[in-house]
């Protein structure tokens, strides 16, 4: 292509097809905006997040059931399909269970505000043959929104879970984490 | 809030008013999308640093002296960013990616059809060093004239037509031969 064309000739021809607009993913302007309203927070009620693959998530767990039975610290495990949650104290850790079937997905992420909506810091991993993705995520007990990302692109709300939709339009779930504690 | 001003919605934000912030990511994102993704050459990366940037426009607007060039304030964060992320990306990709390109035989005929032109076209674009595919595209993609980019980019107007010149000379180089149908 580059035969007895001049510089700009090359240059419009070569820039042609770049300057085709790029659609950004569902859910960015969800994504920004709730990092931001994350950001807008005063540090006090800021969540902060441990993750965990499941391994690391099991792992965790025994370490603080075996504190439990030493001390009296407890924990409990939530999953995003509603389960009645354990007796729990003060130094409770929530560890959530996240849970998609989805056996054409090519890679899933999990997005919240306990991540500041980053669709790299959680990814779920595929457990064998049955198409469900799963991740482990401690949380500080209250309410919190997430959505899955699926492939990058697919913004989806929990479908185990309460949805809400936000001011954006965009549908995300709602967990909320030791309950029990918090009397709501 | 269409037809408010950048500045005004600067203002309203610093206050905590992420609904103007909103609209400003509204006004400005398709624009930065085309930039960070041909610039990186990956949309999930320019989407990230996108994410990114508007997270730190938010965060630093109070250093925003001039809330009516909004827009060309935050065109610079997205210029930094962008050199930042493809940076530490590194150059050990741009290897893979080299050696990758020349297994597939670059040089080669490509197959006819406007897939396959756009194809070559972005391999060779990938291909330019770094500050020679910022100058190019601001140039001729995004259609800015020197000054506009020496602002953003704090490089002299000299130096920046150097780029762009070696910049056409090898995507020339390098799109030789493939077919333009």
């Amino acid at each position: 292509m580059t035969e007895r064309m001049d510089t700009e000739e090359f240059a419009a021809r070569v820039a042609a097809p770049l300057k085709q607009e790029v659609a950004l993913s569902d859910g960015f302007d969800a994504r920004v905006l709730r990092a931001i309203d994350a950001l807008s927070q005063p540090w006090w009620r800021r969540r902060f997040t441990l993750q965990v693959n499941p391994i690391g998530g099991l792992a965790l767990a025994a370490g603080f059931g075996a504190l439990m039975a030493l001390g009296g610290i407890g924990y409990a495990r939530t999953f995003t399909t509603p389960v009645p949650i354990v007796t729990e104290s003060a130094d409770t850790v929530h560890i959530v269970r996240f849970v998609l079937a989805d056996a054409n997905a090519q890679q899933v992420a999990l997005v919240g505000d306990f991540n500041g909506w980053s669709r790299d810091a959680t990814p779920l991993v595929r457990t064998d043959g049955d198409g469900q993705w799963v991740v482990e995520v401690v949380l500080a007990p209250g309410r919190h929104e997430y959505a899955f990302l699926i492939d990058g692109t697919q913004w989806t709300a929990d479908p185990l879970a309460t949805t809400q939709r936000d001011e954006f339009g965009q549908e995300s779930s709602v967990v909320r984490v030791g309950d029990a504690l918090r009397g709501a | 809030m269409d037809g408010v001003s950048d500045a005004t919605l600067v203002l309203a934000s610093r206050r905590g008013d992420t609904q103007a912030f909103a609209q400003l990511v509204r006004r400005y994102r398709d624009h930065h999308a085309r930039f960070a993704t041909r610039l990186l050459g990956d949309q999930d990366d320019a989407e990230d640093v996108l994410q990114s940037v508007f997270v730190r426009a938010f965060k630093h607007l109070d250093k925003c002296d001039d809330p009516e060039r909004f827009g060309a304030w935050l065109h610079r964060i997205v210029v930094n960013e962008c050199r930042t992320h493809a940076t530490r990306r590194g150059q050990r990709e741009l290897r893979l990616v080299r050696d990758e390109l020349v297994m597939e035989g670059l040089a080669q005929e490509v197959p006819d059809g406007d897939s396959a032109l756009r194809e070559a076209i972005d391999d060779a674009v990938a291909l330019l060093p770094l500050d020679q595919r910022e100058a190019f595209l601001m140039k001729h993609v995004e259609g800015l004239d020197y000054e506009q980019i020496a602002e953003l980019t704090g490089v002299g107007v000299s130096a920046l037509k150097m780029r762009v010149k070696r910049a056409l000379e090898r995507l020339r180089e390098r799109l030789e031969g493939v077919r333009d149908d």
